[in-house]
């Protein structure tokens, strides 16, 4: 399972609005309610889920993105949200730099590795800086999706 | 001529660095850091005199060669040969009294304010040599664990052998830069554990190594072992601990976990957790190593589930079949 493998249109969002942690997260998760038809309940439990792990270490890896993710009941397979934000957000990152690049990744709780191969294409591309500054440049959820398929 | 460089440049300029500074305030330093030195040096002199393996191996009527010592290791082990060239074991010696040196001096750095600035040195100079440790015995468990039939057993005996031979000569390049890469990236990171995921480790680690190894874990994520491994890799955690966590989770219905909760409930459960606070992050890292070196073996041999390879196994691994790989298209296409 690589990024393409999971990219959906739908659940890309160009700009994210938000200007702290907590929007930004909150931000995501409406994409994916919105995109999945998710209930409130739903939602609370996926939002609740993504802060809780937020609250135990930064999920900022440093290069300006930042890997919101939870494991939750609510998805029945490997959910992946992408969100470019056109002004820097602090993620509490190890290098200090602000994010604008964010991959919220939602799990079901039996998937034990399946990710392993989505994290590592999302790595793969975005070691490249020069992916990085074409990706905070998109100017919409067509170029995302078009970037990642070259 | 096969021949072990005592200190590398850059590390004969730490030791005159810290003597200069400490022989102006503690002679009883300087004496020890010059006795330790001493026995680094007298060590490899006695490594140097030994003769090469590769020496050995050109047509000595016992007929040994790279194959015949793989053949060795694999059958017998490393414990259990006792007639392994002197060079190897005086070698190791060697490592490990540049390793107590280094170490000497990381230790008095922090009581001795004026060895501050030259701290990240003294620890470069230490972990480059922990990491030469490492990649010995790592090569040495691939090779003993080997069935004899493997594509890449020629290259690795090799490898080993002129790791032997060398023990970082200042001509030659790092052993094995794609481990050290792998261990230089990881020592640093302090896993958090969370979802027990690996999202943020895998990340973090990820973004500080090359396309060699996005390469591996695409080509090598689908295999169970590999991703368990990786996992234990990324938590310094074994498999056990990893399984035993994620039950309790399970059981009391919570999607993560921070660090501190999971090292309790483990020593509650009468675990014993790889990294410690108290010991320096690449020591951890080593300790990691050997230990995930010996349940994987331990699993292996009883056929118990779970990684029956450390991750550094299978990254070796994988680089070898891919350069023998291409080097069979190189010799298909000539």
């Amino acid at each position: 399972m690589n990024v393409l493998d999971v990219l959906d249109k739908d659940l890309v969002k160009v700009p994210l609005t938000a200007s702290d942690k907590q929007g930004i997260i909150t931000e995501l998760v409406e994409v994916a309610a919105s995109a999945k038809g998710y209930s409130s309940q739903q939602f609370e439990d996926i939002l609740e889920a993504v802060l809780n792990r937020e609250s135990l270490g930064s999920t900022g890896i440093g290069n300006g993105i930042a890997i919101p993710h939870a494991k939750t009941s609510v998805v029945n397979k490997v959910l992946l949200v992408v969100g470019i934000s056109r002004f820097p957000v602090d993620f509490d990152s190890p290098d200090g730099q602000k994010s604008r690049l964010f991959f919220m990744v939602l799990a079901p709780p039996s998937a034990a590795s399946a990710h392993v191969e989505l994290l590592a294409s999302i790595a793969r591309t975005c070691t490249s800086n020069v992916f990085r500054r074409m990706l905070e440049q998109a100017k919409d959820k067509d170029e995302v999706v078009r970037l990642f398929m070259e | 001529m096969h021949q072990i460089a005592t200190f590398t440049q850059s590390e004969l300029e730490l030791l005159e660095s810290c003597e200069a500074i400490l022989s102006e305030s503690s002679m009883n330093m300087v004496s020890h850091l010059q006795a330790l030195r001493s026995d680094v040096k007298l060590l490899s002199e006695i490594a140097n005199r030994s003769p090469s393996p590769n020496q050995d191996f050109n047509g000595q009527p016992d007929g040994r060669s790279w194959r015949t010592l793989a053949e060795k290791l694999k059958n017998q082990g490393i414990d259990a040969v006792v007639n392994l060239p002197v060079k190897a074991v005086v070698g190791r010696s060697f490592l490990v009294s540049k390793l107590h040196l280094f170490g000497f001096l990381d230790k008095i750095s922090s009581t001795q304010p004026s060895l501050a600035p030259l701290q990240p040195a003294m620890e470069d100079s230490y972990h480059n040599t922990l990491f030469d440790l490492m990649a010995e015995d790592l090569y040495v468990s691939v090779i003993s664990e080997s069935t004899g039939g493997e594509v890449w057993l020629h290259r690795a005996t090799e490898e080993l052998i002129r790791m032997w031979d060398y023990r970082t000569s200042v001509n030659k390049s790092e052993f094995a830069p794609n481990l050290r890469k792998l261990w230089i990236a990881r020592h640093t990171i302090v896993p958090v554990l969370g979802t027990l995921m690996g999202t943020v480790e895998l990340m973090r680690l990820s973004f500080g190594l090359t396309s060699v190894w996005h390469a591996f874990i695409m080509s090598q994520a689908k295999k169970e072992g590999m991703t368990h491994a990786l996992e234990e890799y990324l938590f310094s955690l074994s498999y056990e601990q990893i399984s035993l966590l994620r039950g309790y989770m399970s059981e009391q219905g919570i999607s993560a976990i921070s660090r501190s909760q999971a090292h309790s409930l483990l020593l509650e459960c009468g675990e014993s957790v790889f990294e410690k606070g108290e010991s320096s992050s690449a020591i951890q890292l080593y300790r990691s190593f050997l230990q995930r070196q010996t349940l994987a073996k331990g699993r292996r041999l009883t056929g118990s589930k779970g990684p029956h390879r450390s991750l550094e196994e299978y990254f070796l691994i994988y680089l070898w079949e891919v350069e023998e790989k291409e080097s069979a298209a190189t010799e298909t296409k000539g």
